[in-house]
């Protein structure tokens, strides 16, 4: 009979034991065993901040919007830019910066603008990310989360003070150890 | 005997067990019941063999149907929207307001319920930006959206949802969500793969709260490097 009775306990030891760890075991199964794989690595972002001068007539016609004045280091950017309403576009500063995934930071730039980046993914060749900006005034530029193919340029702009505009081109790629050793951050001149 | 007649033999309720039978959700002591139902009563086995053939066709006619692996990508969405949440927190439920949110309140059976949250997601799942779509504003290039003055904005573009796996071009922005205190504008190009994003903002300020929620973030900010406080200073005398 004893013998009996403490089969059943052992057996039921082992369910019980089973039934605890199966979440555990679960949670280290496919999506979130590559998502803790991805935490060792990172994303290298380079955040652009651009000022956009010289605002001109959304009604005007295209030859006369012609007639640009694009950064040379936003040579990459200017067919973009060229479809936003202003003639000049100066590089104010470039910063960049290696994110861990799933760890959030929040990047000051010039004018109090704040900005908050959290990598969250790397999924079907797409980073997942999730971006608030903050201007000066506390109001929120925006604040999304995006899944984009890594070395696109997401380009958002705001209404500054008077005729100009403030424009964050971010560039995010995967990094590892193995990426080229981040170059010194480009300044205005 | 007709079919009908014998058809009206039977009860609600052997109707309903007989029903749980056949999608084998029936417990021990029932299945003996309907065993018996069956031997005693001839309408009941008509009752069965008419859904078995039911069933049969409805699965034939699934197979005409373009096979669409909708519920594996939902299911997947949800697993990035849980694992996002354990970063980002719940999201925040806005409750919908006006005549269209009385009338769904109204239906709201559990089968409603279940349908419109499965067509919810599924809308969800098709908000992306898709480089072929070329929206009315030419001068900038194409404005694809332009929200509302609502203070949650809801970037609903225009662009064929991209339903299959083998369709999805990894050339393409997806956003899950997007809000702003100003009015929100996606330019696009077709020639470029992602959209640029231009918030206006609104004449009267909404800010002030966002800056007083903000504080406990400042804190915890990184200090700006050198170079950006070089920046700012060359930005503050511009």
């Amino acid at each position: 009979m004893s013998e009996v009775f403490s089969r059943v306990q052992a057996w039921s030891q082992r369910v019980a034991i089973s039934v605890l760890l199966s979440p555990v075991l679960g949670f280290c199964d496919g999506h979130a065993c590559s998502l803790a794989a991805e935490s060792a690595g990172g994303v290298l972002v380079n955040i652009r901040t651009v000022r956009a001068l010289d605002k001109i007539d959304e009604k005007i016609n295209e030859t006369t919007k012609a007639t640009l004045s694009v950064d040379g280091r936003l040579r990459d950017l200017s067919a973009k830019l060229q479809k936003l309403h202003f003639r000049t576009f100066k590089l104010i500063a470039s910063q960049r910066e290696v994110l861990r995934f799933g760890h959030k930071e929040t990047v000051a730039l010039s004018d109090g603008n704040l900005v908050t980046l959290r990598p969250l993914s790397m999924e079907n060749e797409k980073i997942g990310l999730w971006v608030r900006w903050q201007d000066g005034s506390g109001m929120e530029v925006i604040d999304t989360r995006m899944h984009f193919a890594p070395g696109e340029s997401i380009i958002t702009g705001v209404d500054a003070s008077g005729d100009t505009g403030l424009i964050l081109a971010i560039d995010v790629n995967p990094f590892s150890q193995k990426s080229p050793p981040i170059a010194e951050p480009v300044t205005s001149k | 005997m007709s079919d009908s007649k014998l058809r009206e033999t039977l009860s609600f309720d052997d109707e309903n067990m007989l029903m749980r039978y056949l999608d084998g959700e029936s417990g021990f002591f029932e299945r003996r019941a309907v065993e018996g139902l069956l031997k005693s009563n001839p309408a009941a086995q008509i009752f069965v063999d008419a859904q078995r053939r039911i069933s049969q066709m409805a699965n034939e006619y699934s197979k005409l149907l373009p096979q669409v692996d909708l519920w594996d990508r939902v299911s997947q969405r949800i697993q990035q929207e849980e694992h996002a949440a354990i970063f980002l927190g719940a999201r925040a439920k806005q409750e919908p307001t006006g005549v269209w949110a009385n009338f769904l309140r109204r239906i709201s059976t559990p089968w409603s319920v279940g349908l419109s949250g499965a067509v919810a997601l599924a809308s969800a799942l098709m908000v992306t930006l898709s480089p072929g779509v070329r929206g009315a504003g030419a001068v900038l290039g194409g404005v694809a959206q332009e929200s509302s003055t609502s203070n949650v904005q809801t970037v609903a573009l225009h662009g064929r949802p991209q339903l299959l796996e083998d369709d999805r071009s990894p050339n393409v922005v997806e956003v899950d969500w997007m809000r702003s205190d100003g009015r929100v504008r996606i330019l696009h190009d077709p020639n470029e793969r992602a959209p640029m994003i231009w918030v206006k903002r609104r004449t009267t300020s909404v800010a002030a709260p966002a800056r007083l929620r903000s504080l406990a973030e400042l804190a915890l900010i990184k200090q700006p490097t050198p170079t950006f406080q070089a920046m700012s200073s060359i930005a503050a005398t511009e």
